[in-house]
């Protein structure tokens, strides 16, 4: 019976196909599609014919064939980054089609939410896209920082200049008081992680944000997805925005086409700015020298004043203990200085190849690919690798049912170095050694032992005179590791493997009415292991360490989509509804071990004790129902609007829906009064009004027990089980479970205008915004008096609001030559309107606890408080009096009738607590040019940063031992600014200074104990921090780029090559700014809200490459 | 049409499958229970609570002391009389309030629910001695309102703050119900090995609990001389430790992590922070306390014991010795030594000067007999000869010639690092005794901090100045370092 039934269907199909075949008259026309321009052909440009959906591709060489109906009367032809055109078939089969470069920021189409794609010109809200070239120009390997100074609204800070390191990024601004305020990263429409998994983001080594396993040379484009009314589809998750990349694919064409495309890059990279470190001084304290264990100062005497000494020796220094010149031993030499930074960091290397295969016929398409990435970095030893392999296809299995899918295969990670506050950290291990030892022991290969070992294998360390016992708790002196002993026994090692993917099915119910289902996938298993072998000070190493670390991270999206399209007049509606399921699971596996069997084996069972394993499992899931209406009348007037309701797991059970929306409209005035001059090209308003979301934590609802540890202040301390018994012990968690948690919600206004003048040569695209973020999820502390230490609640509104604006011009635009210039600008006020109960300061991760970033009411978000110097009502600085003034405000009488001197006579008064910084730039600007001559293209992009300020704690603490060359000024006189103390105030004990208080006059010499160290003044992490804040603003060559693309015409007739284009390209290769310190682009806290900090980042670097793309 | 409409129902399919889904256990953690049995909340508070006061609290007062000194980092500052409300906060914010007090209240609770109470009795004695070492170190602290943080009714997060006198009124409650609770002849659960303390031998927290109400009435000896001494010896009179066998004290394991607080934190990374101090250093010295090589560790080349100057870093003074520096040094609530320096102190307020004389001598044997035991580890060997030269010196007490000061000094030694040697100190000065006995010369660059004077009790923590402000401001503004509790008048 079934066989029957087949056969019968077969029968029919088959008859069907032939009947379809007669009755369609078709004939077959070819062409080629080529650039007005610079006359390259155009690959990827795509034919169809009119009012149908027959169509093609043209392959790399800008060729195309395809089989029209008879009755077709017109072509449309358009490409990415050029104007659409339309061609009359008529009886040619023949067809040279020549298309003018569009005006990008017009005539575009962008991917908007859910992969739709619509004509930037119908949209309400403001998006922006970034085409795949401009992604690759300064090929960088992070595609965050490819999107650098690229989109307006956006602000990028990467973390530091070691392979693989994190970058943040930030659309309009923070979002979240304390949550990342990361945008989501949706490829291909499906979800993807971007977390930066780490625990302790001070410390620790910089680890990578997980777009980095996004090979750029598969993406074709990036839509950056700004404000809620662009992002409304995505609910909750898309509360600071979203990232939208699109992927290559295979080219549909009618006949079968296959390209290989290839991309080899190789670049070499440098430090961009070294620390500028002091190299007169020696070890010691108070201008003597003193090489005792565990001395860390540089304020011993001037090193032209101590030599080699003739007869002892020392294990540190092969030419001879160093001793004052006056000592009886002292020989003729004077000790050498070394550069120790220039020496230590060495030439870093990138090699990236990339293949891939793109193939399609009629009815699919394929594209695969394979990508390998291999960099070593400027620290010796420094590594970070990605391969990638990606398959893609997309097949019709009826006229209306059409199948595609993606997977994508990752495998990367590295051998990275330690950072921050760390005492692995390799650029506190090289700034804090004084400049007359040589950190590579004459040596010039940095993983020679003799560089870095003492003979006995203890560690060669200034601050161990003596070949001291590592093992021996009380023969280390507290201090970072040296920096050639930290790349080559504190080795951090990441490897990832990830799968990410999608499997696709759309149908077309009815002609107006389709139907889409998507099932994506995002799987990855992330482990890391960190060893410090026995003997380092660092990481708790002493008697060797090793902890391994399992991440295993599961995201699953299902998107459901009804779509429907029809025209009623001179309305064309579009409505859409759907459904989301969204289901993130990761599980975390850490297990730390130490006392080593053995030094040197990095193997967990090399530990002989196992503290604190860790296995945690957190699950977060959503479901939502959408829906939303387009409405555009005669293509000028556009009106949208969508509600989305959604269920978070995370949310108290009893309330965890909850619904949010956006109306926006546009109006095209250009076409509405039908102006249509060469002066005015084009002309749109819009505005918005639009809402998001975002959800608690899992598990914030409930008060948890947890194991117990005891452990004083630092933490040092035991967990249970105590070791050797199997007494447990709990106690009860220090977060309050709140059960009354809701959303936050963000509701943005936001207006825009886009113009052309002359012909479309200049444009501007303007946004206004306005967005307010209420009920912020703050962890806010608790008296621990309570029992509890923190809680979770609902508290707070911030508000961002900013201009966003894009300028494009094309102020040379001939037969060959063209110069193009595009501008973007951010301009972001971040404004913290309250901070809930009582209007106390969030406290944001800061340095120790004095100096702290900070959510204050009415303030800028993140502003910097620490202690700075006193001052009276006029802002002058108060200085210490000649003679003591006592708490009543009187002058102090000795006993001997006297007025009692001031030691502290001249020096400036320390006050805490001050409002001493602001992180947040004026305003960004990035300005690309691109000047091409025919195949000849040179482009650069400016990076301009201004306002914003950075703590730079590296000074701070460097300046309080003595290594930065603000110290040099020890033992001159100086007269501070200010005015002399002339009372105090009785109620704070703090001294005034009347109106008429006198200028200082005091000279004052300059010394480690009355200034450097001084209580009270002193520098350094815990000291005055307003010393230490520091403008970084910045005029940066993010890029430049020169390619030349060999002439088509080359290829002509070759069966093998179609087409090449080499490019040079530099990045980061000039940096103007007044900052200090190494490159101000660096952050302490990775990813986490806190930004402005830098203490002991690695330094950034310039690069310079070349680049060959070759297609077959 | 039909077609279309199978295809668009299957196509539904998913989209009705996930609305019906419900989110079943998804938010339920399966990190951390919502509940845990008095079992392991009892040891945990007590590791706690042990760390707390053998922790950042002794760490800071033996500094004040000069028994050691700040060398280094935060060590030098508390050492400069710089111990400010973050650091006060350490100990408040984690080993105090909610590492035990909140959870010894759970246990309360619990074990009054359940009627047990045997666990009731053991949380009372150590909720007692947390509250009576929290007021010794800040006067009023909040105890009537405190731990409902998480209350489902009357929910308080900003607690008031209760009088010191209350709370040491309160102290003795707690102790007096608990010798009650411990003396119940049953009790549905009783503390056994997961008591880290004595191993579930309930009398010898009866008179571990008498010990502390002993302590806690001689605190007042400023406030009320006869009274005080009176409470005191009537404590010590019904029944209390009888030798250093009895000490209320957890020794922890003999690794590095199952340490206890003050090798955990000598061998940590900022263990290199202190250093023997330079007084105590000087003070046994001068007396050949054969105690020295215990408590200090003797420099390998040139002068064996250099003590660094209070308030002033000195890195190559000596380390601390083995009696402390070992994993397995006791960690103590209270001791038979202590207990018996009490008997002394209150007898000879009382005049009983024979009766006075005579538990000094013990005290001060007890001590050598318990701080001389060999310790292999260090090569440290018991000098009997030494021992017996300085019991005959300094043991050997007669009514005639026992003083306060005698006691107070020897307590000193004897409670060394232990924090209630600070209170002694405190409660040693007097018009006559400015300086406290033994006399103690200011840290070098006080004026910047105490502007010349001794610290007297702890800055209140930032954290409950910045989250229960109201109730902070309440206590007044002299809550600085050189503010007094209540007993220190």
């Amino acid at each position: 019976m079934q066989r029957i039934v087949w056969k019968t269907a077969a029968a029919l199909v088959l008859n069907l196909a032939l009947a379809l075949s007669v009755l369609a008259q078709e004939r077959v026309i070819t062409g080629q599609i080529t650039g007005k321009t610079d006359n390259q052909s155009i690959p990827g440009a795509s034919v169809v014919v009119e009012g149908t959906n027959r169509g093609t591709t043209t392959d790399a060489s800008g060729s195309f064939r395809l089989a029209v109906p008879t009755d077709a009367r017109r072509l449309t032809v358009s490409a990415v980054g050029y104007t659409k055109q339309t061609v009359d078939i008529g009886n040619q089969t023949t067809f040279n089609v020549t298309l003018d470069e569009a005006n990008r920021q017009l005539d575009e189409v962008i991917v908007t939410a859910l992969g739709i794609s619509q004509e930037k010109k119908s949209l309400t809200y403001s998006a922006q896209q970034v085409g795949g070239d401009e992604l690759l120009r300064a090929r960088e390997v992070n595609i965050v920082n490819s999107l650098n100074s690229k989109v307006a609204g956006v602000q990028i800070i990467s973390q530091g200049g070691t392979p693989g390191a994190a970058s943040s990024i930030n659309i309009r601004g923070k979002s979240s008081f304390q949550g990342s305020s990361q945008p989501l990263f949706v490829v291909d429409g499906v979800p993807v992680n971007n977390s930066f998994s780490t625990v302790a983001s001070s410390a620790s080594v910089d680890n990578s944000n997980r777009a980095v396993d996004i090979n750029p040379d598969d993406i074709e484009s990036i839509s950056v997805l700004k404000g809620p009314a662009a992002t409304a589809l995505y609910g909750i998750q898309a509360g600071s925005g979203v990232v939208l990349i699109t992927t290559k694919k295979g080219s549909r064409s009618d006949a079968r086409r296959t390209t290989v495309s290839y991309n080899s890059t190789a670049s070499v990279e440098e430090v961009n700015r070294y620390f500028p470190l002091q190299d007169q001084f020696a070890q010691g304290t108070n201008g003597a020298y003193s090489d005792v264990p565990g001395q860390t100062f540089a304020f011993g005497p001037r090193i032209s004043d101590l030599r080699y000494s003739s007869t002892l020796t020392d294990a540190r220094y092969p030419q001879g203990r160093i001793v004052p010149a006056t000592d009886p031993t002292a020989g003729p030499n004077v000790p050498q200085v070394f550069d120790n930074q220039r020496n230590f960091y060495q030439r870093g290397r990138t090699f990236d190849n990339h293949v891939s295969v793109s193939s399609g016929n009629r009815d699919g398409n394929l594209y695969f690919s394979v990508g390998r990435l291999a960099q070593t970095g400027v620290i010796p030893r420094n590594t970070f690798d990605r391969t990638t392999v990606k398959l893609s296809g997309e097949s019709a299995l009826s006229a209306k049912l059409r199948i595609s899918a993606s997977a994508t295969y990752v495998n990367s990670g590295g051998n990275r170095v330690g950072r921050g506050d760390n005492f692995t950290g390799v650029t506190q291990g090289i700034y804090r050694t004084p400049p007359h030892f040589d950190i590579f022991n004459g040596q010039s290969d940095p993983t020679n032992p003799l560089a870095y070992q003492f003979p006995n294998g203890s560690q060669r360390s200034f601050r161990n005179r003596d070949q001291i016992d590592g093992m021996n708790p009380s023969d280390l002196g507290l201090g970072p590791d040296g920096p050639l002993w930290t790349v080559n026994k504190n080795p951090y090692r990441d490897r990832v493997d990830r799968v990410y993917g999608f499997g696709q099915v759309n149908y077309q119910l009815l002609p107006w009415l389709s139907a889409m289902f998507r099932g994506g996938a995002d799987v990855f298993t992330d482990r890391r292991v960190a060893a410090f072998d026995i003997g380092s000070f660092g990481g708790d190493g002493r008697f060797g360490r090793i902890f391994e670390e399992t991440f295993v991270n599961k995201t699953f999206n299902t998107d459901f989509l009804l779509t429907a399209n029809r025209t009623f007049g001179d309305v064309n509606l579009t409505a859409l509804v759907g459904h989301n399921f969204f289901a993130n699971d990761v599980t975390r596996s850490y297990l730390d071990g130490n006392t080593f069997n053995q030094p040197g084996f990095f193997n967990i069972s090399n530990a002989t004790v196992i503290a604190n394993p860790v296995q945690s499992r957190t699950r977060r899931q959503t479901f939502a129902a959408f829906t939303n209406l387009k409405a555009d009348y005669k293509g000028w007037a556009i009106l949208e609007g969508s509600l989305r309701n959604e269920w978070a797991s995370t949310l108290p059970t009893n309330a965890n829906s909850f619904l949010f929306g956006s109306l926006s409209g546009a109006v095209v005035i250009t076409d509405a009064l039908k102006l249509n001059g060469d002066a005015l090209s084009f002309a749109k308003i819009r505005a918005s009004y639009a809402q998001a979301g975002n959800i608690p934590p899992a598990y914030s609802t409930e008060t948890f027990f947890v194991r117990a540890s005891a452990a004083d202040g630092f933490g040092n301390g035991i967990s249970f089980p105590i070791r050797g018994s199997n007494i447990g012990g709990s106690t009860q968690g220090n977060q309050i479970g709140n059960v009354n948690l809701r959303p936050e919600l963000n509701t943005t206004v936001e207006v825009g205008a886009e113009v052309a003048f002359l012909r479309n040569r200049v444009s501007l695209d303007v946004t206004y915004y306005d967005s307010r973020n209420r009920n912020q999820l703050v962890s806010i502390p608790r008296a621990s008096s309570s029992g509890f230490t923190s809680e979770l609640i609902n508290a707070g509104e911030l508000q961002n609001r900013g201009i966003e604006a894009i300028l494009t011009v094309t102020p040379v635009k001939r037969e060959k030559f063209r110069w193009e210039a595009a501008f973007n600008f951010t301009r972001n006020r971040n404004i913290v309107l309250s901070t809930g109960d009582a209007g106390q300061p969030i406290l944001m991760p800061g340095f120790g606890t004095i100096f702290q970033p900070r959510l204050v009411p009415g303030q800028q978000f993140g502003v910097f408080y620490g202690s700075g110097w006193l001052r009276d009502a006029q802002g002058r600085v108060i200085i210490e009096p000649q003679n003591r003034i006592g708490a009543n405000g009187q002058p102090e009488i000795g006993a001997n009738g006297q007025p009692v001197p001031n030691p502290n006579a001249g020096f400036p008064v320390r006050q805490d607590n001050l409002l001493i910084g602001n992180p947040n730039p004026r305003f960004l600007l990035g300005i690309r040019n691109t000047l091409s001559y025919g195949s000849l293209s040179l482009s650069f992009l400016w990076d301009i940063r201004s306002g914003g300020d950075v703590w730079n704690g590296t000074e701070a603490v460097l300046t309080n031992i003595g290594m930065t060359t603000r110290t040099l000024d020890r033992g001159t006189q100086r007269v501070f600014d200010g005015v002399v103390a002339t009372g105090r105030d009785p109620q704070t004990g703090l001294y005034t200074a009347s109106a008429e208080a006198p200028a200082n006059a005091q000279a004052v010499t300059l010394t480690q104990a009355n200034w450097f160290q001084a209580n009270g003044r002193a520098t350094g992490a815990a000291g005055v921090h307003e010393q230490f804040v520091e403008d970084a603003s910045w005029v940066r060559l993010r890029d430049v780029n020169l390619s030349y693309k060999l002439p088509a015409g080359w290829f002509n007739g070759s069966k093998f090559l179609k087409g090449a284009t080499f490019t040079a390209f530099g990045r980061n290769l000039l940096l103007f700014t007044n900052y200090s310190g190494i490159d101000p682009e660096t952050s302490l806290y990775g990813l986490s809200p806190a930004q402005g900090l830098d203490y002991f980042g690695n330094p950034n670097t310039r690069s310079a490459g070349l680049s060959l793309n070759a297609t077959f | 049409m039909f077609r279309t409409i199978k295809s668009f129902l299957l196509l539904l399919a998913p989209l009705a499958l996930l609305l019906g889904c419900k989110f079943g256990d998804v938010n339920v953690n399966p990190n951390a229970p919502t509940d845990a049995p008095m079992n392991v909340l009892l040891p945990a508070a007590q590791a706690n609570l042990s760390y707390g006061i053998n922790g950042d609290i002794a760490q800071f007062n033996s500094i004040f002391l000069q028994q050691i000194g700040g060398v280094e980092n935060i060590y030098l500052s508390v050492a400069q009389y710089d111990l400010n409300g973050n650091l006060a906060a350490r100990v408040w914010d984690g080993n105090l309030y909610p590492g035990s007090m909140n959870d010894l209240s759970i246990i309360i609770r619990k074990a009054s629910e359940l009627n047990a109470p045997h666990y009731r009795g053991v949380a009372r004695v150590l909720m007692a001695n947390a509250l009576g070492q929290a007021v010794d170190l800040w006067n009023n602290v909040p105890y009537s309102e405190a731990f409902r943080g998480n209350a489902p009714n009357n929910r308080v997060v900003q607690p008031r703050y209760d009088r010191g006198e209350a709370l040491y009124d309160t102290v003795q409650t707690l102790l007096t119900q608990a010798i009650v609770d411990l003396q119940a002849p049953t009790s549905f659960a009783s503390p056994g090995r997961d008591d880290l303390v004595y191993g579930g031998n309930r009398a010898r927290w009866v008179l571990a609990a008498r010990a502390l109400k002993a302590r806690y009435f001689n605190h007042l000896s400023k406030l009320a001389p006869e009274q005080s001494a009176q409470r005191a010896l009537e404590q010590l009179q019904a029944g209390t430790f009888t030798a250093n066998a009895d000490d209320a004290r957890i020794v922890f394991g003999n690794t590095v992590d199952a340490a206890g607080p003050w090798f955990r934190y000598l061998v940590g990374s900022f263990g290199n922070g202190v250093r023997a101090g330079e007084f105590f250093v000087n003070l046994l010295s001068s007396r050949n306390d054969p105690r020295l090589p215990f408590y200090v560790r003797a420099n390998p080349t040139g002068a064996p014991f250099v003590g660094t100057p209070a308030g002033v870093s000195r890195p190559t003074a000596s380390q601390l010795g083995g009696y402390v520096n070992r994993p397995e040094a006791p960690a103590n609530f209270i001791t038979f030594v202590e207990v018996k320096f009490i008997e002394a102190e209150a007898n000879l307020r009382l005049g009983r000067r024979a009766e006075a004389a005579a538990a000094h001598n013990a005290a001060v044997a007890a001590s050598l007999a318990k701080v001389t035991a060999p310790i292999a580890a260090f090569g440290l060997t018991t000098n009997a000869a030494a021992n017996q030269a300085y019991l005959q010196q300094y043991g050997a007490e007669t009514a005639a010639t026992i003083t306060l000061d005698k006691i107070f000094t020897e307590k000193y030694i004897g409670l060394y690092l232990e924090p209630e040697a600070w209170t002694d100190w405190r409660r040693s000065i007097t018009p006559d005794r400015p300086t406290g006995v033994p006399a103690l010369t200011l840290a070098a660059s006080s004026q910047q901090f105490t502007s010349g004077r001794f610290p007297r009790r702890w800055p209140y923590p930032l954290s409950e100045v910045q989250q229960n402000r109201a109730n902070v401001e309440a206590q007044g503004a002299a809550t600085t370092l050189t503010d007094r509790v209540f007993w220190d008048r």
